[in-house]
């Protein structure tokens, strides 16, 4: 039992905090495996470093410099947002720690309860179900979300859409089982010519009121929502005096501070080798990586692949000829956006509209793996390894 | 005496007494300047990646060591560490210390080399240099850097890779100092 | 390129390779070579067989921890997810999610995992596997080996 119980903290399983990581007297052979890994990692960012250092010491000459001043890392991991969420947090006392991440992860949970399209008793499920062509009151943080997201709309031209539940219905990446084929011809011809007929999305935000105007949209912050919660992570973190950290969900993070003198270091996924890195990006300060690409969300249909980043021009995926994009931005919300309507838009008119926002800058790779990357962002090519999956 | 191993000559201590005090000197600046030359080269190199590196500037010092024997192997090897760190700007940091363990590692391993006679030439010397040198850096490591016995479950990995860098610098400082045996009239000239 | 003239082109190179080795050494130099390489290789087998994996890994659902198991054998158990029964399996060192090949596993990082901080989820499910290891293997405050990125960007 005190094995599970360094891993569980909200009182799940009985007397976890008393012998939590360090706290109780723990036999010898429990205390490593206790404290050692679980929800509550704890890492050592010098060892790797280390490692590398002895074996690039192993001639013995090589040199690199050496990390320096406390180096303890912690790293939560929990499902939310639809997806493995993970904080990492670097130079903190494992309490003060545990305190700060409980309390981001609450917020992450808050927004999840309110933004989700799949909950039936979200703010943003109460809006969808009304019926269309009136006036409700939204809480002034979701209607200064979905502002924001319709300025992005406005400026992507449309590839950037926060109403696109039912065509996401329609195809079902979210559905449970998975979906093996697309939806009909007729059904996307029959959603297309309901979406023209008419605007989707007002708002009124002096009054705090939202209307949905057409039975083509429902509100679905799926392209947003994510970005915005790691943002809010990022504020409680922040202000429970976290200075350094990384929240990331499902491979979109946002980082703040760095890890002593070291810069936090991410991989960039490459998109068509699973377990493959294809740049690494050194990163210290305060931002927002977001990635959006065609292998996250997929099926392989008649020999075509249908990922789930939905063209709302057509009905159907995307089909730019991007397969991968990240976005560095200021912030997650912003990037998130981005990062799809780039995907959406292709290249060329990416970069057009990346140009709109300064300080985002972006990665974009094409079928063919030809890659394009704006001049500020951060990237260092990385010799194809491999990483996570074993087998 | 010049040694012969075989057909080639090989490297022992054993010619060090034929060099006169200021020809030997030359050659230990002449060799250390090398080593760090090495050095720093090898540590802007990408080419072998993160990994892997040759420790090319151990050769000069195992070529000191047969030359002039042991006094000659500390002489290059501490002149290549400071002066190496203080060119990189590690100096006194932890890279410096554990260079600086590898290095008296290497030299002890050496020290028992020169004991054995001439039984080990440069290949020989070199690999147990290139051991010892690794095994005093994980200590070291433990020590002053990681503080976590883990470290030392990587030591068969780093052994072994030290036991190829070893014999390829061996037989690379063989090599040279069969080169350099055939123009010793060059060192020893007045 | 066919064996034959594989073997003919390789041979005596790596005699040739030999015989240089041979005429820079001394029979000491041999002997430390052959000694030296018959110690590591013996040390690194004696770890393998000391740091028996002696990780776990733990299973969660809805965040919470249901089971642990120790990841020194071959076995499987069965958990209730939101979406019915998820089987996880162990191996020496390793877990999955066994229908982790199924389209249901969706947004998640999967297959064999093997190192301790591993996370294999399945989310529509609500069922999170993380691995955790030994200190014999992986010691308590260190780094998944191979984690070299502190978070990944997909």
């Amino acid at each position: 039992m005190s094995v599970a119980d360094g891993l569980v903290r909200d009182g799940s399983v009985p007397g976890d905090r008393a012998s939590s990581p360090g706290s109780a007297p723990i036999p010898r052979g429990l205390r490593g495996l206790g404290s050692g890994m679980g929800k509550k990692e704890r890492w050592n960012g010098r060892f790797w470093f280390l490692t590398m250092l002895a074996i690039g010491l192993a001639g013995g000459c090589g040199d690199a410099p050496a990390p320096k001043g406390p180096s303890e890392g912690h790293k939560s991991i929990r499902l939310a947002l639809g997806t493995v969420v993970t904080i990492s947090t670097w130079g903190l006392e494992p309490t003060r720690e545990e305190a700060a991440v409980e309390r981001a992860f609450a917020e992450i949970e808050r927004i999840e309860a309110m933004m989700s399209p799949n909950r039936s008793e979200s703010e943003l499920s109460r809006i969808n179900d009304a019926p269309r062509g009136q006036w409700l009151q939204a809480s002034p943080e979701l209607v200064d979300l979905l502002g924001r997201a319709l300025e992005i709309q406005r400026l992507s031209g449309g590839a950037f859409h926060p109403g696109l539940l039912p065509l996401v219905r329609l195809w079902g990446f979210s559905r449970e089982p998975a979906p093996r084929e697309p939806p009909s011809p007729e059904s996307i011809d029959r959603w297309r010519r309901l979406a023209d007929s008419g605007d989707g999305i007002l708002i009124d935000a002096a009054a705090g009121r939202v209307q949905l105007t057409n039975a083509a949209f429902g509100l679905d912050l799926g392209a947003i929502a994510k970005g915005y919660a790691i943002d809010q992570a990022v504020a409680v973190l922040r202000r429970e005096g976290v200075d350094n950290a990384i929240v990331s969900g499902g491979g979109d993070l946002r980082l703040i501070g760095a890890k002593g003198r070291e810069p936090w270091v991410i991989g960039l996924r490459h998109p068509r080798e699973e377990g493959g890195v294809i740049r690494v990006s050194r990163l210290s300060g305060d931002r927002a990586m977001m990635t959006s690409g065609d292998y996250e969300r997929f099926f392989m249909h008649a020999g075509v692949r249908f990922h789930h980043i939905l063209d709302p021009a057509t009905g159907y995926p995307s089909v730019s000829g991007v397969i991968s994009v990240s976005v560095q931005a200021t912030d997650s919300t912003l990037g998130d956006a981005l990062s799809t309507a780039i995907f959406v838009l292709g290249r060329e008119r990416g970069i057009r509209l990346l140009e709109h926002f300064p300080g985002c800058e972006a990665l974009i790779i094409e079928e063919g793996m030809k890659i394009w990357q704006s001049a500020g962002f951060v990237a260092a090519p990385h010799l194809t390894e491999s990483i996570g999956v074993t087998d | 005496m010049l040694p012969v191993n075989g057909k080639r000559p090989s490297a022992r201590t054993s010619w060090a007494g034929g060099l006169s005090g200021s020809r030997r000197d030359g050659l230990i600046s002449t060799l250390a300047a090398a080593s760090v030359a090495a050095h720093l080269l090898e540590s802007t190199l990408p080419g072998f990646g993160p990994l892997f590196k040759l420790g090319l500037a151990n050769v000069f010092t195992l070529v000191a060591f047969a030359v002039v024997g042991w006094s000659g192997a500390v002489a290059v090897s501490l002149i290549r560490v400071v002066a190496g760190a203080l060119a990189s700007g590690s100096f006194l940091g932890p890279t410096f210390l554990m260079s600086l363990a590898g290095a008296l590692g290497a030299l002890l391993a050496l020290r028992l080399v020169s004991l054995a006679g001439e039984r080990l030439g440069p290949v020989g010397a070199s690999l147990a240099a290139s051991l010892a040198h690794m095994l005093a850096q994980v200590v070291m490591a433990y020590l002053v850097v990681v503080g976590h016995v883990g470290v030392f479950g990587l030591l068969p990995w780093l052994l072994g890779m030290s036991w190829g860098t070893g014999i390829l610098n061996g037989l690379l400082a063989e090599r040279i100092l069969a080169t350099l045996a055939r123009h010793r009239e060059m060192l020893e000239a007045p | 390129m066919r064996p034959g003239r594989f073997l003919r082109e390789t041979i005596p190179l790596a005699g040739a390779a030999f015989r240089s080795l041979r005429g820079a050494t001394t029979p000491w130099d041999r002997w430390l070579i052959g000694v030296s390489a018959i110690g590591i290789v013996l040390l690194g087998y004696q770890q393998r067989l000391t740091a028996t994996p002696g990780g776990e890994v733990v299973v969660l659902r809805d965040n919470r921890a249901v089971r642990v198991l120790p990841l020194d054998r071959e076995a499987w158990v069965e958990v209730e997810g939101k979406l019915g029964r998820v089987k996880v399996e162990t191996r020496r060192g390793g877990a999955r999610l066994l229908e982790y090949r199924s389209p249901r596993l969706i947004g998640t990082r999967t297959g064999w995992i093997t190192r301790t901080g591993q996370v294999a989820a399945c989310v529509p499910c609500g069922i999170m596997l993380v691995l955790r290891g030994s200190p014999a293997v992986s010691g308590e405050g260190i780094s998944p080996p191979g984690e070299r990125f502190d978070a990944l960007a997909e």
